[in-house]
């Protein structure tokens, strides 16, 4: 381990004279993979944050278990970005200054991915998140940032696959007015009309308004086959509110997001009664997922959803990065790692227990992960499938799954 | 096309019926206190949340939960307009406008301090519209439309037929002169505030009814009830009724033209364009 005059003086003030004297040698063999695991624990995406930070939790006691990584434990340190890009900062800040972590992990919802990933890319570590906008994609990271969810750029491919394998043959839109639901009005269109579809309307909603009868009339004036809403949990229980107490019947389709279990609390498992549900599937047959699900249930009595997948990915990734660097944690040999960990060619694993004795010697792998093949493209993007749920009861419940290469994106 | 004319017009009455509550007292205080009591609107969300405890916190039927509601929102409302409007050593309008902003975010945060910024809602099922033709009303859409009419007439009823609705017409026209000659301007002050705050709770828990209650719902109808009562002729109530029904009507019927996103920018236009040439409003005195 090289050190330089910062970490010298810094160990220095730290240890004292036994640090000087020798100890160095011994505290860099014992140092910790230091993890910043930055979700959102409180406020809009505190129920995905939850999730994600007890997964690492949870692979984190996995992996220490049997030595940790190269002979270093994985130490996790928590942070609540509070779904706000402010906190979000603050806490990057300190993960990087006062804890310098080797990685950050877990940001969710895109202002705070996009907030926090400046101080990543300064501080030259990696960072993985769980966030749509598709600015992410093109973003200048110096290939620091990477994301284990889908970009919202195909989510209307996705949409229009779906309907289509659902033999919708109409849609109507019901968005809201932001860029989000505009984004998603200008682009399903033509991606519904590739797979044979005809849009009947389409109807732009302001939040916040004493009434939207007239909007969800306008919405199904064209008796659609389907409807498909553009918009967040907070208006959808307003707008399903007031769609349901109007008895007019329809099919509804939208995201995940919107149709959170908060969602079907708020206007009733009657009322959510086959909303077609569309959100990005785990990749069910991996044994990275069958693991990660073992996990969760031992320890939560709960499927590990996409969100616990990810979150799997991201500390396997990075874990099995440091492996193959032969135990450098800096943020450049992990990020000249993850793509020939986690990319073809090589033999193909999804739990420490299968990699890592592949690796010590020397053997290449591809990580197949438990959200998708976690296999990166140039921008940090993964092709994640995508699962169609219809609620039942009060629950999604499966219908199908719509792998990446199904859908008609260009 | 007459089917879809005949809806937007139950829904625009529906609107008007909500916001008629709330400017109706608005206008009330504007011409007795003479100053724009921005807090206003909270007063509805105030009603809401006191319901909702009842309600869905302590579990009383909605019906009861709603006179506790109201009750408790004028045990909370009235004092608190009576210490910041009445009370403090301030007089002019401009000053009394910022401080009832004041009063507005104190509400507000209190609010969110006890019961969080998320959505909520009573402890009442969805139900199930009766259908006449294009007319398609749920009972509680019903009650709204009734609530909000027996609660209008009642105040008009009250100004125009009872001692203390004389007095509260006669501090709107001349204060000073109505003080002179012996009215009890503190004890008429202090009724027009619970009527206000009466109306207002009784507003928000109609509106928390038909759609969700959230802090912030009082802050978003702080623009349409000033539209309504400012179209009316604002210190007048009967204007305030009138005005809700203009914006809650003109607001749905174009959509039949304009993409409804607009609706809400063309009830302003439809307002502007009356005070054009009505600048006191449709019942303002000329």
């Amino acid at each position: 381990m090289k050190l330089d005059r910062r970490q010298f003086l810094a160990t220095g003030l730290a240890g004292g004279a036994t640090a000087l004297l020798g100890g160095g040698l011994a505290r860099a063999q014992a140092e910790a993979l230091r993890i910043g695991a930055l979700t959102p624990l409180t406020g809009g995406g505190a129920v995905y944050g939850t999730t994600m930070s007890r997964t690492y939790t949870l692979l984190a006691d996995e992996i220490n278990k049997v030595g940790g990584v190269a002979g270093k434990p994985i130490q996790l340190f928590t942070e609540d970005t509070q779904t706000n890009p402010d906190a979000g900062v603050r806490g990057a800040r300190k993960l990087v200054d006062v804890n310098r972590v080797h990685a950050i992990m877990g940001t969710w919802s895109s202002a705070v991915t996009l907030a926090v990933a400046p101080i990543a890319v300064q501080a030259r570590i990696p960072q993985f998140c769980v966030s749509s906008s598709p600015v992410i994609s093109t973003f200048k990271d110096d290939d620091f940032l990477y994301r284990t969810a889908y970009s919202q750029a195909v989510i209307s491919a996705v949409y229009a696959t779906t309907a289509q394998s659902l033999g919708f043959k109409t849609a109507a839109l019901l968005i809201l007015n932001n860029p989000y639901g505009i984004g998603l009005g200008d682009s399903f269109p033509d991606r519904f009309a590739k797979v044979g579809g005809k849009v009947t309307g389409k109807v732009i909603y302001n939040p916040n308004q004493s009434s939207y009868r007239s909007e969800i009339q306008q919405a199904l004036a064209g008796k659609p086959d389907v409807i498909l809403f553009g918009g967040y949990t907070p208006d959808g229980i307003q707008v399903f509110k007031e769609w349901f107490q109007l008895g007019l019947g329809g099919t509804w389709m939208g995201p995940g997001f919107a149709f959170d279990q908060k969602f079907i609390q708020g206007i009733g498992a009657q009322a959510a009664e086959g909303i077609v549900v569309v959100e990005g599937a785990p990749n069910l047959a991996a044994t990275a997922y069958k693991n990660a699900d073992k996990l969760f249930r031992a320890a939560h009595n709960q499927d590990a959803d996409f969100f616990a997948a990810m979150a799997y990915d991201h500390l396997m990734v990075v874990s099995l990065s440091v492996l193959a660097g032969k135990g450098d944690t800096s943020g450049d040999a992990i990020k000249g790692q993850i793509r020939k960990v986690s990319n073809p060619p090589g033999k193909v694993v999804g739990t420490w227990a299968e990699a890592a004795p592949l690796i010590r010697t020397g053997e290449k792998v591809n990580y197949e992960g438990a959200s998708s093949s976690c296999d990166f493209d140039e921008n940090g993007d993964v092709q994640t499938d995508f699962g169609v749920y219809r609620i039942k009861s009060g629950k999604w419940a499966l219908d199908r799954v719509i792998k990446f290469g199904e859908l008609k994106t260009s | 096309m007459i089917a879809e004319f005949v809806h937007l017009t139950v829904t625009g009455v529906l609107v008007a019926s909500l916001l008629a509550l709330g400017a109706v007292g608005l206008s009330l205080t504007f011409g007795v206190a003479r100053f724009a009591n921005v807090a206003h609107p909270d007063f509805m969300m105030l009603g809401a949340y006191t319901t909702f405890a009842f309600n869905s916190l302590i579990g009383v039927p909605l019906g009861w939960a709603a006179l506790a509601g109201i009750v408790a929102a004028l045990l909370v409302g009235v004092p608190v307009a009576r210490i910041a409007y009445d009370k403090l050593p301030v007089t002019g309008t401009v000053q009394l406008l910022i401080i009832s902003i004041g009063v507005s975010f104190i509400l507000r945060h209190v609010v969110l301090f006890f019961f969080g910024s998320g959505f909520l809602q009573f402890a009442v099922p969805l139900q199930r519209p009766y259908v006449w033709g294009p007319v398609r009303l749920t009972p509680y859409q019903i009650l709204t439309l009734v609530v909000a009419s027996v609660l209008v007439l009642a105040v008009h009823l009250l100004l125009s037929r009872t001692k203390l609705g004389r007095i509260l017409r006669a501090i709107a026209d001349n204060p000073v002169l109505c003080e002179i000659s012996g009215a009890d301007v503190g004890r008429a002050r202090l009724a027009m505030w619970a009527i206000a705050v009466l109306l207002a709770s009784t507003g928000g828990i109609l509106f928390g009814l038909n759609l969700v209650i959230q802090p912030n719902m009082g802050w978003d109808l702080v623009i349409p009830i000033f539209s309504a009562a400012i179209l009316g002729g604002i210190g007048n109530p009967y204007g305030a009724m009138a005005g809700a029904l203009v914006i809650g009507l003109v607001q749905e019927w174009s959509t039949l033209l304009i993409p409804s996103v607009y609706k809400e920018a063309v009830a302003f236009c439809a307002m502007a364009l009356c005070l054009m040439f009505r600048p006191r409003g449709l019942w303002g005195a000329a």
